[in-house]
């Protein structure tokens, strides 16, 4: 893992099967409070009717979203990850209650981007888990977010999908198939669950410091592919879990609490701590470090946790 | 629409049925349901499509009512054209019921699940949108407390509803001129309350009777003629109308004895 891969854009993953599947599908519509790029571009070229812009209002592009799938429609809602904050008590109330299959997706989750506490956003998990009758996604890389919209195209019901908002590691080299849970690398020392940017950082802790642990994809944060993660927290009788979020409400979160109910084991987190990323230029260095959730921190984790069983 | 049957009688029956609803709890947000009856009485008898054998007919149009607090007199209007029997107004706010004490769509009829205020006209725009997506002819009827347009939201749904001409869109706005504490103008000025909504875009009119539901039939009617842009109706109202005591009071909650002195007060009105 310390050869080169490409980095790509989980947000162009996003637009290309958005439009992909906008070309054969009628009934999505995309809802921008002036967000959005190619996918954005694309409606404004081939459907405008069904590019549903309302400007710089979040609160009512979610509340107009609910009423478009009220009627049939299947809303794709894309904005800041920061910005859903704006949107919360109409995801509420307007969306959740009821269940209307709006997709919503949003960028700039994590601590990567120019923009700063105001729109760096390692909180969105915390929020959009809370909502009953949602799914919550994050994709590892710009693949994972082609199979994971396409997934949540298929639901039914609403859900969140989340995105980096800067070029990323890749770790598949095509799309994968759905699965709440994937096994990337098996081990039997401890497993360390891991989500988004940080799967691609948990098999190069394993790589670089020649780790013995397993490492598991979880895209499917909510809801939580339990029995499987209890299975592999017995098989090896430790865990890491490594998310580019607050240790507040995301994945580190709702795998404590599930197994000091179905299975106690060791587990160490490797989050961000309680507090607002700042801005960052796409050359600095070793950004990850920190944050204190790069490989290395999540090796010396993986090193801890061992000793703990 | 009715023929055989006079809209006075109606609006009495559906303010019989808001006093039958807050009666089987002894609470209930009786200011702002009671100011609404001639405007429920105004659509669904008047000029809306609905039936109530059908509540999710595809070609009805919607009414879409985004103050949720006014609840009781909702279940009254629904529960009269026999969307659901009126014997369930008994079981409001049972644990479980389908009479939540906010409007949800859990309700045969209800289209919205409100109580957060300023979405309901969010959603009615989506609602609105999607009928022209679709070349539908149905209509949106969206009913605003006044006290609710001090929220942004409302005031974005306007911009956004003149920006596409949703001319298949209609807010009807219960000023019922008091919120929760105070005057609703003393606490935060909507006015010019008309020139408001006329510089968003839409056409209004301000209705000094709102608590006649014949005027707003012929208000609403008026209104289908015209066309590139949505509408609105201001409906100058009373809140607790037909309870003199709670007029006096601008009550927003009334429960316990109050609820059922004035209820009694009520009644007694509707037998002249």
């Amino acid at each position: 893992m310390t050869e080169q891969v490409p980095l790509m854009k989980m947000r162009q993953g996003y637009g290309d099967t958005v439009i992909e599947l906008a070309k054969k599908d009628e009934k999505i519509v995309f809802v921008s409070a002036d967000c959005g790029a190619n996918e954005r571009k694309w409606f404004y070229d081939n459907a405008r009717e069904r590019l549903v812009e309302t400007g710089i209002a979040e609160a009512n592009s979610a509340a107009i979203a609910a009423g478009l799938a009220s009627e049939g429609y299947k809303p794709y809602l894309l904005n800041f990850a920061y910005l859903l904050g704006r949107m919360y008590n109409q995801i509420s109330q307007s969306i959740s209650e009821d269940a209307y299959p709006v997709s919503i997706a949003a960028y700039y989750g994590g601590v990567w981007g120019t923009g700063g506490r105001s729109h760096n956003c390692v909180t969105d998990l915390s929020m959009m888990r809370a909502f009953p009758n949602f799914y919550v996604y994050a994709p590892a890389d710009y693949w994972e977010t082609k199979t994971l919209i396409r997934k949540v195209d298929q639901l039914g019901g609403p859900s969140y999908v989340r995105l980096s908002g800067v070029p990323t590691p890749t770790v598949y080299s095509q799309e994968p198939e759905f699965s709440p849970l994937r096994i990337q690398e098996e081990g039997s020392d401890c497993t360390i669950f891991c989500h988004g940017t940080m799967v691609y950082e948990s098999l190069k802790a394993r790589k670089v410091h020649n780790l013995n642990c397993s490492v598991v994809n979880i895209p499917q944060i909510k809801p939580l592919p339990e029995d499987q993660i209890v299975r592999e927290a017995k098989r090896t009788g430790a865990v890491i879990v490594a998310e580019e979020h607050s240790f507040i409400g995301g994945l580190a979160e709702a795998i404590a609490l599930l197994l000091a109910e179905k299975y106690p084991v060791p587990i160490k987190k490797i989050c961000v701590n309680d507090l607002f990323p700042l801005s960052t230029r796409m050359e600095e260095e070793d950004i990850y470090g920190k944050y204190g959730i790069s490989f290395n921190n999540i090796a010396k984790a993986v090193d801890q946790v061992i000793k703990q069983k | 629409m009715t023929t055989d049957i006079s809209i006075q009688e109606l609006v009495n029956k559906v303010r019989s049925n808001t006093f039958d609803v807050m009666e089987a709890v002894g609470i209930g947000h009786g200011g702002g349901s009671l100011s609404i009856v001639e405007i429920l009485v105004a659509l669904y008898y008047g000029v809306a499509k609905v039936d109530a054998r059908n509540p999710r007919w595809g070609d009805r149009d919607r009414i879409i009512l985004s103050k949720g607090h006014a609840c009781e007199s909702m279940y009254a209007v629904l529960g009269e054209m026999g969307f659901f029997p009126k014997e369930k107004f008994k079981e409001y706010l049972q644990f479980n019921s389908m009479l939540q004490g906010h409007t949800e769509r859990r309700t045969p009829g209800v289209e919205y699940s409100g109580g957060s205020l300023g979405q309901g006209i969010s959603f009615a725009c989506g609602v609105a949108y999607a009928a022209k997506l679709q070349k539908k002819n149905f209509k949106v009827y969206c009913i605003l407390g006044d006290g609710e347009c001090h929220e942004g939201e409302v005031w974005e749904a306007a911009m956004f509803a003149s920006h596409y001409k949703l001319d298949n869109l209609y807010a009807i706005v219960d000023y019922n001129h008091y919120c929760d504490h105070d005057d609703v103008d003393k606490m935060m000025n909507l006015q010019p309350f008309d020139f408001k909504w006329k510089s968003f875009g839409w056409e209004v009119i301000y209705e000094n009777k709102g608590n006649d539901a014949n005027k707003l039939i012929h208000d609403l009617r008026q209104l289908e003629n015209i066309s590139g842009k949505p509408k609105c109706i201001i409906a100058d109202t009373i809140k607790n109308f037909g309870v003199p005591s709670w007029e006096k009071a601008h009550l927003h909650q009334v429960a316990g004895k109050d609820l059922y002195d004035g209820i009694k007060e009520g009644r007694e009105l509707l037998k002249k």
